[in-house]
């Protein structure tokens, strides 16, 4: 799939276009800088300056600084790191849980399914804000209980898409080749029907990746994501939303990184999902 | 000479639609299903679609479990054996399928299509092994050795199926079951198949059970002819005998022969199959048959006849008159 990937991006079949190809780069940058902030951020995250409170962007502070005169870029810097790896951990999470579950239930199909499913389904009805809120409100604030609410949040979809291409896959003819050779449950699963069911999970992950993101700023911003003073963008916001009029650079640049992010990761899932030709694919063989 | 395979009284019934609340209706897909196959022989199996002639493959390969019946393959009762104790013997016994498109995984290349077979059975093949059993089995089916690190979508569909025989091969089987190998193959291409398949069981002394609705082709190929309807045979004749049911004897009228001396009795049928969600209690085809009487409707014609030419209807006239 990778190698696919590379061709297409390459502009060997299907074209993208040239806005997945920039999505993508800033992106790389974005996780670069996630990696990198304890070298590249000018500032140490919890330096209190109080002198300097408030203070808006300069050469000393590019992004000014937060009211107790942090330096509010390498808090943006730091807080990548938190709301990147909470957004990845949970997809990651969310999606290898949703296909096993979904891979199962889709071929062992009859009353296991028909119960598993009924009770994945029941997180479909709540929005996932409230789902996750009353995970969080259960387990206590915390990064990893907002990585587990997220995952559990997004699971049902996960799950669901597993299963609807596993159902479909396992009626095909070469399942049933396999059978004859004396298959077991094993390899039809691993070798035949998950590997040509991964391609559309994997863009769902992508695309749902910066929903992700959106709902750990969300939670962040409540108070119940990462707890100070580890930054994250949406705690940010939160604190910065008290001085909007008085010192607005405070609120805007985590709420642009957050923006960015997920503007980037929905133009490069698109492209992924022209490049892969998810939707094609199972008909032209 | 003991049959290679052996089938008795079998049948299968597939559950309906599942409900949350109620019993599920059930579908009657074939029933008492009684031939032997004799090694060496071709058994041509015909019928009209949804006749129950893959679904009867099927049974065979055990790839559906029966609801009736026993099936022996070379005198080992094979029809409840565990997937575990079946492993074993079903490197003796093999299918080929009628949709070469989907028959085989597109992420395959042909030469993990060809070596699955080993890799399923616990073979371990070493690297020249694998190599020299994948350019054996190209050449077996008359293909390109280069064609291994192909994929199945560069591959025409003759080709395909070709990779399809090739890999039923692969175990080294003595019996193939074929689900209609050419019915969606260009005619051109389907006698080169049908000639590979000759050739194949010349060369490698294999037996086949023939699924097919071109009669013609079964005529030219198969030793013998079981003709199924809802699920039942109705006749199993010798290649070039006269039938003796009258479904048998409609669908050879309807069957082309380009030849102007010979005359034919044309029968003709109307209405449509009854459904196996309702069988009839009588005979199955007493709804279309043109000479059907009472007894038709009221009781089952069992088949009768002897070794070779075996037909179920009330109204056949004896085997004995036969020759």
């Amino acid at each position: 799939m990778i190698a696919r990937l590379v061709d297409r991006l390459m502009w060997r079949g299907p074209r993208p276009g040239i806005a997945p190809i920039v999505a993508g780069a800033a992106l790389l940058c974005l996780v670069a800088a996630a990696f990198l902030s304890p070298w590249i951020a000018p500032w140490p995250y919890d330096q209190q300056m109080l002198a300097e409170a408030d203070r808006a962007p300069s050469l000393a502070h590019w992004f000014g600084t937060d009211e107790f005169g942090r330096d509010v870029l390498s808090r943006v810097l730091f807080g990548a790191r938190t709301s990147l790896s909470v957004a990845l951990v949970s997809i990651s999470v969310s999606c290898s849980l949703g296909m096993a579950i979904g891979a199962i239930c889709g071929y062992v199909g009859g009353p296991v399914d028909r119960w598993v499913m009924a009770a994945i389904d029941m997180t479909w009805c709540f929005p996932e804000i409230l789902l996750a809120l009353l995970l969080v409100a259960i387990l206590g604030p915390g990064s990893t209980s907002t990585v587990l609410a997220i995952a559990i949040a997004y699971l049902a979809q996960f799950t669901r898409l597993t299963r609807s291409q596993i159902r479909a896959l396992k009626r095909e003819t070469f399942v049933e080749a396999s059978l004859c050779f004396g298959a077991g449950p094993a390899h039809i699963l691993l070798r035949r029907l998950l590997p040509n069911a991964v391609a559309p999970v994997v863009v769902v992950a992508m695309l749902t990746t910066g929903d992700a993101i959106l709902l750990e700023a969300t939670l962040g911003f409540f108070g119940m994501g990462a707890q100070p003073p580890t930054p994250s963008w949406g705690g940010m916001m939160s604190s910065g939303s008290e001085l909007l009029f008085e010192a607005p650079w405070v609120i805007l640049w985590p709420g642009a990184a957050i923006a960015a992010s997920v503007i980037a990761i929905n133009l490069f899932g698109d492209g992924v999902l022209v490049a892969l030709d998810v939707k094609k694919r199972r008909r032209t063989h | 000479m003991t049959p290679i395979l052996s089938v008795e009284n079998l049948g299968h019934t597939f559950p309906g639609p599942a409900g949350w609340f109620g019993a599920r209706k059930r579908f009657r897909a074939v029933g008492e299903v009684d031939f032997e196959l004799h090694p060496g022989e071709i058994l041509g199996v015909v019928g009209e679609s949804g006749c129950g002639k893959s679904t009867l493959a099927r049974l065979i390969m055990r790839l559906y479990e029966p609801t009736d019946g026993t099936i022996r393959f070379e005198g080992t009762d094979i029809t409840h054996l565990s997937r575990r104790a079946l492993q074993p013997l079903r490197r003796r016994f093999q299918m080929v399928f009628q949709d070469p498109y989907s028959s085989i995984d597109p992420r395959q290349t042909i030469a993990e299509a060809l070596t699955e077979p080993f890799e399923v059975q616990g073979v371990g093949l070493s690297a020249a092994a694998r190599r020299a059993e994948i350019e054996r089995l190209l050449a077996l089916v008359a293909l390109d050795p280069a064609m291994a690190g192909s994929h199945p979508h560069h591959l025409s569909g003759g080709q395909k199926q070709r990779v399809g025989i090739a890999r039923a091969l692969a175990l080294g089987p003595r019996l193939i079951a074929f689900d209609e190998p050419t019915a969606s193959l260009d005619v051109s291409v389907q006698a080169q198949v049908v000639e590979l398949l000759l050739r194949l069981r010349r060369e490698l002394d294999l037996t086949y059970l023939f699924i097919s609705h071109d009669l013609a082709l079964v005529d030219y190929l198969c030793d013998r002819v079981m003709v199924m309807y809802l699920g039942r045979v109705v006749e199993i004749l010798p290649r070039g005998a006269p039938p003796r049911h009258p479904y048998t004897q409609a669908l050879l009228a309807a069957a082309f022969a380009p030849d102007p001396k010979v005359r034919r009795h044309i029968v003709r049928i109307t209405g449509e199959i009854p459904s196996g969600y309702d069988v009839p209690t009588g005979c199955a085809f007493a709804a279309r048959c043109p000479l059907v009487e009472d007894t038709c409707r009221a009781i089952r014609p069992a088949l009768v006849g002897d070794g070779h030419h075996a037909v179920a209807c009330h109204l056949a006239p004896p085997i004995a008159s036969e020759s």
